[in-house]
């Protein structure tokens, strides 16, 4: 008897924490890399749902944790919870910016448009933004 | 009656006069411009008209530029990074850098390989790959970015510690520093062609297959020749001789390769891309 009870007070204790988190608005980034994809969780090996170009406007949401009235943000680090058009997912902070960066293909229209850059093409480009190990010497 | 008739013709003669207008009346209200012409340029008219048709036609001109510009071959700066992860891409399969990565720390620890040498500010990418088509390299990128390729199996084959592949990775930093790579993918007439335009020329470049190819033929043909790697060696040797630490990583890291060419016949194609690591090793060698 005393384990039931137990394991639904557990059941319901999980349940309103599931509850409790809620999406909102951070801010809408760009796109920086010239293709990035979108991931269904917050790895580089993960599935990725739809690849996106260079410049695109994304829209980053915080998960938010709402107890004993106060907020904490559960999580919101290397990856950025986002929305393009039907799909949710995160795009790794490394491929986004604040601010809208010149791309390539844009600086160069007409010849990007000469290559034939086809949609198996432009998933790899996402992948190898992913894959890349980075770093800076910095002075300092 | 007869005064009746007389009073009504009288009144309708003097209401039909003023529609008839005289002569220096009409002339009167014509506009003539010429007689204005003072008092419109005392205002100032003129010259907002012309100011107004300069505006029209200086924002047509930057329209038209803009369009041209459409048109711009990329830069040398923009062209490197573009068509070096282009052939990443194109080349996916045989490379397999579409893999789940092991984590070495490399980032840490070649940051601190560069501090250590005294190379500061410079941003670097390393790409891991699961073939041994190809051990280590370094693409042409951007003028303070390089991008450095690293083969697993040949790290693992080899038994690389992190200060080894770092020290590999530097090598081929200086690799790239002395722009050997750019010197032999860059043709005469791709080189011509890089900045300009080609607005109104029908025929589709070429540039970037020709760029690719030239791409094959270095890193899975013919590779560096002996000048090229002498003085990527004299150059190893004149920065790490300061630091006696690498200095004898570097020379146990060739005699590494040299056992493993000799040794393995996976990898006899090692010397043709960096001939060779026993000459290199003799050019080490104090005389």
């Amino acid at each position: 008897m005393k384990r039931s009870v137990i394991l639904i007070n557990l059941f319901f204790l999980c349940n309103f924490n599931i509850v409790a988190d809620t999406k909102i608005l951070n801010k809408v980034m760009y796109i920086k890399s010239l293709f990035s994809l979108v991931h269904r969780n917050p790895s580089t090996h993960s599935n990725s749902l739809t690849t996106i170009e260079c410049g695109h406007p994304i829209k980053t949401f915080k998960m938010v944790s709402k107890k004993r009235n106060t907020t904490r943000i559960v999580f919101n680090r290397n990856w950025y919870l986002v929305k393009v058009g039907p799909y949710e997912g995160y795009i790794n902070g490394k491929q986004l910016s604040n601010r809208k960066v010149s791309c390539f293909q844009d600086k160069f229209p007409k010849f990007f448009d000469t290559l034939d850059i086809g949609i198996n093409d432009m998933f790899y480009w996402g992948k190898l933004h992913d894959q890349y190990v980075t770093g800076k010497s910095k002075a300092n | 009656m007869k005064y009746l008739l007389l009073l009504t013709f009288i009144f309708s003669s003097a209401l039909a006069a003023p529609s008839q207008k005289s002569k220096t009346e009409l002339e009167s209200e014509l506009v003539d411009f010429n007689k204005i012409k003072d008092v419109i340029k005392s205002d100032g008219l003129e010259d907002v008209a012309r100011k107004k048709s300069l505006q029209a036609l200086a924002s047509k001109k930057k329209r038209l530029e803009k369009n041209i510009s459409r048109y711009n071959f990329p830069t040398e700066e923009d062209f490197w990074p573009f068509v070096s992860e282009l052939w990443l891409v194109k080349n996916a399969s045989i490379l397999k850098w579409d893999m789940k990565k092991p984590d070495y720390g490399l980032n840490k620890s070649f940051e601190y390989y560069l501090k250590s040498v005294g190379v500061y500010e410079v941003k670097f990418k390393i790409l891991l790959v699961d073939s041994p088509n190809i051990t280590h390299f370094s693409l042409p990128f951007k003028k303070n970015e390089f991008l450095f390729l690293i083969s697993v199996p040949f790290i693992r084959t080899m038994d690389l510690t992190k200060l080894e592949i770092s020290t590999l990775l530097f090598e081929n930093y200086i690799r790239s520093k002395k722009g050997f790579f750019k010197q032999m993918a860059l043709g005469k007439d791709v080189s011509k062609i890089l900045g300009t335009n080609f607005h109104g020329k029908k025929q589709k470049s070429l540039i970037v297959e020709k760029t690719l190819k030239k791409y094959d033929e270095i890193i899975l043909g013919k590779g560096f020749n002996f000048q090229q790697q002498f003085k990527v060696t004299k150059d190893m040797e004149r920065v790490l001789k300061n630091n006696m630490k690498l200095w004898n990583s570097y020379f146990s890291l060739l005699k590494k390769i040299d056992n493993l060419v000799k040794s393995n016949s996976l990898y006899e194609t090692y010397t043709k891309i960096y001939p060779s690591p026993e000459l290199q090793l003799n050019w080490l060698k104090p005389n």
